[in-house]
C-alpha cells in the first residue's frame, strides 16, 4: 500500500499549468538549510547572505512582487525585481529573477548584517516576508 | 560541482549525493554547461569542483526550455576563484563591464579562516564588480553565440 502525503499548494501554476509551488518549499529549501548546517531561517540567512555573500531573490504573494536583496553594493538595496505580465500567462516566467535587475528601490542598509531586524515588507518583518515566500535566486 | 567542503580529497571529487549541479550534455570551447540540481530555472554557484582546475558554465532554463548561460565559474584547487556574471540586451550581446551591475563583471572568491568559500568582501561605499579578466574574453564570445542558438535541455523536463 502507497502512503500518499497530500501537499499544500502555496501558489498555484507558478511555473506553467499544474506547476505549483508547495507550501513546503516556501522559504529556504532543504539543500540550502543543509548547506547552512540549520533548520532556522535567521541562521540559513547568516550563511548564505551575510557569510558567503551571495544576493537573494523571492517572491512574496500577499504583496506579489517579486524582490532582491543586493548585496555586491554598500549600501545594500533592496528593491523590487522587473516584471512583465505579457512575457508568459505564469507568474514564474514573468520576470527574469536575476537580483541584478532593479525596479523601484524600496530600502537601503549601510551592512548587511542590518538586512534581518530592519527589513520591512507590508508591514511584516523580515523573517515572516522569507518564510512565506519563494526564493528565486540565491547567487 | 558541489558545495562549500563538498570536495572529498579521499573520494577524488565530489561525491554524487553532494553535487548541486547536473551536466546539460553541452559543451561550449568544452567548458561544461551546467544546470542547478532541482532547479533549473535558478543559478548558482559552483563552489567546489571534481577537476583541480575546472572551468563550468552555469545556465538556466528558460519557459520553452532552452538554455541561457549566465554564470561562468573558474575554479582553482577545486575552489571557486572567479566568479563571472554575464549581462546581456535585449538582442542577445553581452552589455561590457561598467564598474556597476548593470554590465558584465566578474568577483573573486576568497577562503574565510573557518574552510569556507565566500564572495570577496565590499568596502564601505563601494562595491565588488570587477572587470571579466581579458582570458576569459574567448569564451564569453562563445557564450554569446551559444544563447543566440537557442539550444534546448536534453534532459528530461525537471520542475523546481
Amino acid at each position: 500500500m502507497t502512503n500518499k502525503v497530500k501537499r499544500k499548494i502555496a501558489i498555484r501554476d507558478f511555473y506553467g499549468k499544474g506547476k505549483h509551488i508547495y507550501e513546503d518549499q516556501m522559504g529556504f529549501d532543504e539543500q540550502q538549510k543543509s548547506q547552512a548546517r540549520s533548520l532556522v531561517a535567521r541562521e540559513v540567512f547568516r550563511y548564505h547572505v551575510e557569510t558567503i555573500g551571495l544576493n537573494l531573490g523571492f517572491y512574496y504573494p500577499p504583496t506579489d512582487t517579486f524582490y532582491a536583496i543586493y548585496n555586491d553594493a554598500r549600501p545594500v538595496e533592496v528593491y523590487t525585481m522587473p516584471r512583465d505580465r505579457r512575457r508568459s500567462d505564469f507568474i514564474g516566467w514573468q520576470c527574469e529573477c536575476d537580483p541584478h535587475d532593479e525596479d523601484k528601490l524600496i530600502a537601503t542598509f549601510n551592512d548587511i548584517t542590518d538586512v534581518w531586524d530592519g527589513l520591512k515588507i507590508d508591514g511584516k518583518d523580515f523573517e515572516e516576508v522569507i518564510t512565506h515566500s519563494y526564493i528565486v535566486a540565491l547567487n | 560541482m558541489g558545495a562549500n567542503g563538498s570536495y572529498d580529497k579521499n573520494f577524488g571529487g565530489v561525491p554524487e549525493k553532494k553535487r548541486t549541479h547536473t551536466d546539460t550534455g553541452y559543451r561550449v570551447l568544452g567548458f561544461k554547461v551546467l544546470l542547478q540540481n532541482g532547479k533549473e530555472k535558478q543559478t548558482s554557484n559552483v563552489l567546489n569542483s571534481d577537476s583541480k582546475d575546472a572551468t563550468y558554465l552555469i545556465a538556466k532554463m528558460n519557459e520553452n526550455h532552452t538554455l541561457t548561460i549566465l554564470h561562468v565559474n573558474v575554479n582553482k584547487g577545486h575552489q571557486l576563484d572567479t566568479e563571472i556574471n554575464l549581462v546581456f540586451d535585449s538582442h542577445g550581446n553581452l552589455v561590457p563591464y561598467n564598474g556597476k551591475k548593470t554590465g558584465s563583471h566578474s568577483h573573486k572568491w576568497i577562503e574565510h579562516p573557518n574552510g569556507n568559500l565566500g564572495r570577496k568582501p565590499v568596502s564601505k561605499g563601494g562595491n565588488s564588480h570587477l572587470p571579466i579578466p581579458t582570458e576569459h574574453s574567448t569564451i564569453t564570445d562563445a557564450i554569446v553565440k551559444f544563447n543566440k542558438q537557442k539550444h534546448k535541455l536534453k534532459i528530461n523536463d525537471k520542475q523546481s
